[in-house]
């Protein structure tokens, strides 16, 4: 029996509770900034507007029980966005950014992408620094909640895209079920970051240094305080870091599932195994593109090092690699597209949606021979329903439709097409740098305002899966719930999940014949 | 892979049998090599008629001879080792993998024989003449000639021919083979199909093809005639003839459309629009249901696209210095030439500016409508895929809506979508895959990038090294064995040629039941 629904409150609840979390957080940076002698302003402000936005929303807000559909999806969108416009403040106080350069660096941190609109980076003090590490820190828990706990419910990619079936019941009401995912994840999140920490310190990193890239490793994100990214350190924390993005890139339920003891289905899972093949596979091929450029050792460590960071969606760099040869460029920005694993911090369009699409269309092909065959889908021992393949080749199609429409639009306002299309992909993907003009040892800050907002959107859509951007734009969302009746009230946690009873006309679910 | 329980062969195919009749068994399956047969007899004929002609003007023979005599020799060798005893057509209906393979099969081959003259004539090696026979067989329009003087017209009439039998290959297989695969739902090729779907080669189905081959050949008749009157030389009429309405664009000038009267551009254009429609549309607005025509919501999208982009091309190029009616007109030719894929060029648009250039590309992604000779992803999956997109993206908020796709007022079935998607996920990842691997071998990005797609959607020219007025000669032998893949494979709609692939096209080869 569905429980009784608070009605519209939830968002403001959570919003409220979270820009509280901020304001505290902010006020601790301003305290710290204080105590290096560093200006505190920044963070300040931010952290009084936190404060004056959040405290009215938490008051009027209603934790209630279930939110609808349509309140958690609000929550997400407006949490995401919330973020950064209060993470800018800092950016413009302290670093004396534009309001744009600034809101894109607030959303490239909270959304783990790790592009930057820097040019400066002498003007911009360590705390600040340390704050962009740790809004992307932050970014990483928040979506890995999102993936795990709400995602699946909202069906918006289908529980079966996710292995994210947790040790013990199946608790199927959004809070407790956020609690138990949030702890989870913390648990894993603060395990890696620790180790990632150490181990770079270890490496011969400075102490700060260490601190800020392992926020920025373990969220898949790839800020750094370095104006030349990893080129700065020693080859040694160049394999710290490929083996953290690895980890930072497979889905954190695995990962927290061989904490507890049970690694099989880590080594079982599909998705893993297919990022290791795509890891090798277009690894050698840019490492033999480099073999004339560089020593062999460092040949094999750059290949390796650059295909692993953009494949997980970090986007540190090792070396410029926009002046690598023109064939490893392309490999690159065609690993943008890939992703990490679903469930994990990394963006892209994941890996699981590429198995599942993959199959999908060597179905399809066999159907050429045999229309009426049955043919079920299966990833990884698991049944995947005609349900998340549609809704995989829609996202897939929508990512691509965007990519090409950012493409074209930031060529239209002046940007040679390889600037243009790696931007395109680098921000949607939410990897960071790109090619041409936006390279990794360059900054987004030239790039056209307009084109500048567009990639910010870009940023947005893309951590939040595009499909729940893009549902803003279907006119279901402006109608009031009153008006709806019955299909709106659908509480939050029934997403029927591979169940057939659409009965819509001429649909055929299993079976291939319409 | 788990079939239906109990597949009996008759069950495999569509449709009850005719009633009284019993259904013959299908033997040994033979209509391939009947049907491959039959089409390489012809060709080689052609070119025997060919041969004669180039003997009479003074221009290798060779070529042309050989080929006649190879093509009329195995071609009626194969038709008469299919025979046995009856004639495949009246021995039951081909399975799936028969036609399949015919097709394959003839796609491939006949670009061979066509290959032939381009060798005798010492003008090309035996690669590029096979990726030149390709282009024409498949109406793309890439060339690897560089040098057009040393080419005479009987072998550029030739190639143009090889185009327009390319667009008469596309549309005896929409009507005959693709209903019968089912490839897309025929739904994607007859929009409003008047009666119940069948899936046999019916007498209905083959006073289709017939009729549709008549609009074709009348068509390509009224656009010589058009050229002509335009002010083109008879010969160079019925050579852009062939390949206007083939959507294909070969030229035997080597700078294309840029050597003719604007007048010329403009017949061009007419009959581009017409050469990018669904021929059965085409038929149906001719037999005087021009209504029924124009509320077809392909059509439809495609004259928007065309009008929309040629107006912001034209614009385009009057910002970049154009007097502005020549704007106009660079912008509706060139617009049409590359969404129809068909390849002409106007002017030297590799050193157009680059939004011009955007806009090129944008179209090239769309195609033209399906059931016509273009190639490209077709305006059809376009208008279905977006309607999916959308469609999922509202069940985000209302997960138990019930929201049918539709191509104008007929639902789309969901077999189709899946198709669909396939078809593009497919195409994007061969696109992608031949981009990098040119770029391995050492293209550079923007030459190896329009490279895939001019050829994966049979349009011929792209941009910077394949440029309308360069050529595909300088690219790494691989790279071009790769495109004339991409070619064959566009034409095929991709799937088809994956199917080769599969574990069940090899399986049960050697039974005597056919393979359903």
């Amino acid at each position: 029996m569905a429980p009784h629904r608070a009605r519209g409150r939830f968002a403001p609840y959570v919003l409220g509770n979270a820009l509280l979390a901020l304001a505290v957080v902010l006020a601790a940076f301003a305290f710290g900034a204080a105590v290096v002698r560093e200006h505190p302003w920044g963070f300040l402000a931010a952290a009084g507007v936190a404060l004056a936005a959040g405290a009215p929303l938490r008051h009027w807000g209603r934790a209630g029980s279930e939110p609808t559909r349509r309140e958690a999806l609000l929550a997400v969108l407006a949490l995401w966005l919330a973020f950064p416009l209060v993470g800018m403040i800092p950016y413009v106080v302290s670093a004396g950014m534009s309001p744009l350069n600034a809101l894109f660096e607030a959303m490239s941190g909270f959304t783990a992408t790790g592009a930057t609109a820097i040019a400066d980076f002498d003007a911009v003090p360590d705390s600040l620094f340390l704050f962009r590490a740790f809004s992307q820190w932050t970014g990483g828990i928040g979506i890995l909640v999102l993936f795990i706990a709400v995602f699946p419910q909202l069906a918006i990619a289908g529980r079966q895209l996710f292995q994210t079936e947790m040790p013990g019941p199946t608790e199927e009401r959004l809070t407790p079920r956020l609690r138990q995912t949030a702890s989870m994840v913390l648990a894993v999140y603060l395990g890696l970051s620790l180790a990632c920490g150490v181990a770079y310190a270890m490496a011969g990193m400075p102490v700060f240094d260490a601190v800020t890239h392992a926020f920025t490793t373990v969220a898949a994100a790839g800020f750094s305080p370095s104006a030349r990214s990893f080129e700065l350190y020693d080859p040694a924390t160049d394999y710290v870091a490929l083996v953290f993005m690895t980890l930072a890139a497979i889905n954190f339920v695995l990962l927290w599932r061989a904490f507890v003891g049970r690694p099989r289905d880590l080594w079982r899972d599909p998705e893993l195994r297919a990022y290791l093949t795509i890891v090798l596979v277009v690894g050698t091929l840019v490492t033999i593109q480099l073999w004339s450029l560089y020593l062999p050792g460092d040949a094999v460590r750059h290949g390796f090092f650059q295909v692993v960071s953009i494949v997980t969606t970090t986007g540190y760099a090792s070396a410029d690699f926009d002046a690598w040869p023109d064939a490893a460029r392309a490999l690159l920005v065609f690993l943008m597209f890939i992703g990490g694993s679903a469930g994990s911090a990394a963006g892209g369009v994941k890996v699981a949606r590429w198995l599942i699409i993959g199959g999908h269309t060597a179905r399809e092909v066999r159907r050429a021979l045999h229309p009426r065959a049955v043919l079920p889908l299966t990833i990884g021992g698991r049944r995947m329903s005609e349900e998340v393949v549609r809704a995989v080749a829609a996202f897939i199609g929508l990512y691509t439709m965007l990519i090409a429409v950012s493409t074209l639009t930031l060529a239209w306002l002046g940007e040679d097409l390889t600037t243009a299309f790696s931007a395109a992909a680098a921000t949607v993907g939410n990897v960071g740098p790109g090619l041409g003009a936006v390279g990794p040892m360059s900054s987004y800050a030239e790039v056209h305002p307009v084109g500048r907002g567009l990639l910010i959107f870009n940023m947005y859509a893309g951590r939040l899966e595009l499909v729940t951007v893009f549902v803003l734009v279907t006119s279901s969302w402006w109608r009031w719930p009153r008006t709806l009746g019955r299909r709106e009230a659908a509480p939050f946690g029934s997403a029927p999940d591979g169940a057939s009873q659409r009965g819509s006309p001429g649909r055929s679910d299993a079976n291939g014949a319409g | 892979m788990r079939t239906a329980p109990a597949e009996p062969p008759a069950a495999a195919n569509a449709g009850p049998p005719p009633t009284g009749t019993r259904r013959p068994p299908t033997g040994r399956g033979r209509t391939a090599p009947y049907v491959v047969g039959s089409v390489l007899a012809a060709v080689g004929g052609m070119m025997a008629a060919f041969g004669v002609a180039a003997v009479a003007l003074g221009e290798p023979a060779a070529g042309f001879g050989v080929g006649g005599l190879l093509g009329v020799s195995s071609g009626l060798a194969l038709r008469l080792w299919s025979r046995e005893g009856a004639p495949a057509r009246r021995r039951g209906e081909p399975s799936r993998r028969e036609a399949l393979a015919a097709l394959l099969t003839a796609w491939a081959l006949v670009p061979l024989l066509g290959a032939l003259p381009f060798v005798g004539a010492g003008v090309l090696g035996p690669l590029d003449a096979y990726f030149e026979a390709m282009s024409g067989f498949t109406t793309t329009g890439a060339t690897v000639i560089t040098e057009f003087g040393g080419v005479g017209p009987v072998l550029f009439l030739w190639r143009a021919i090889t185009q327009w039998i390319g667009g008469i290959g596309i549309i005896v297989l929409f009507v005959g083979l693709y209903p019968q695969l089912a490839i897309a739902g025929r739904q994607l090729f007859f929009a409003e199909a008047p009666g119940p779907t069948e899936e046999r080669l019916t007498p209905r189905l083959r006073q289709t093809a017939t009729a549709l081959l008549a609009v074709y050949g009348g068509l390509t008749l009224a656009c010589a005639l058009g050229y002509a009157a335009a002010g083109m030389s008879v010969y160079d009429a019925v050579a852009h003839a062939f390949t206007t309405m083939s959507a294909g664009g070969f030229s035997p000038h080597a700078r294309s459309f840029e050597v003719f009267a604007p007048a010329v551009m403009w017949v061009a254009v007419a009959f581009m629009v017409f050469a990018g429609a669904n021929f059965a549309l085409l038929y149906r607005g001719l037999a005087g249901r021009t209504w029924a025509v124009l509320r077809d919501v392909e059509l439809r999208t495609y004259l928007a696209v065309a009008a929309l982009v040629s107006v912001a091309l034209a614009l385009v190029l009057a910002a970049d210095g154009y007097p502005l009616l020549d704007a106009v007109r660079h912008g509706a030719f060139q617009t049409l030439s590359i969404l129809t894929t068909t390849g002409y060029a106007s002017a030297d648009f590799g050193i157009w500016s680059e939004r011009s250039q955007l806009l090129l590309l944008l179209v090239a992604f769309v195609g033209g409508s399906a059931g016509s000779a273009a190639g490209g992803i077709k305006v059809a999956r376009w208008v279905i895929l977006v309607q999916h997109t959308a469609r999922e993206v509202r069940r985000t908020l209302h997960p138990r809506a019930v929201l049918p796709v539709r191509l104008g007022r007929q639902v789309v079935p969901e077999d189709v979508l899946r198709a669909v998607a396939a078809f593009a996920t497919l195409y994007l990842v061969l696109f992608a895959l031949t981009t990098a691997t040119l770029v391995l071998l050492g293209t550079d990005f923007v030459t190896a990038f329009t490279a895939g797609i001019a050829c994966l959607g049979n349009i011929g020219p792209g941009l910077g090294g394949v440029g309308p007025m360069a050529s595909y000669a300088e690219l790494h032998p691989a790279g071009k064995a790769l495109l004339t893949f991409c070619m064959y494979a566009g034409r095929l709609e991709v799937v088809t040629v994956f199917a080769l692939f599969t574990r069940g096209w090899w399986r049960r080869a050697h039974l005597d039941r056919g393979f359903d």
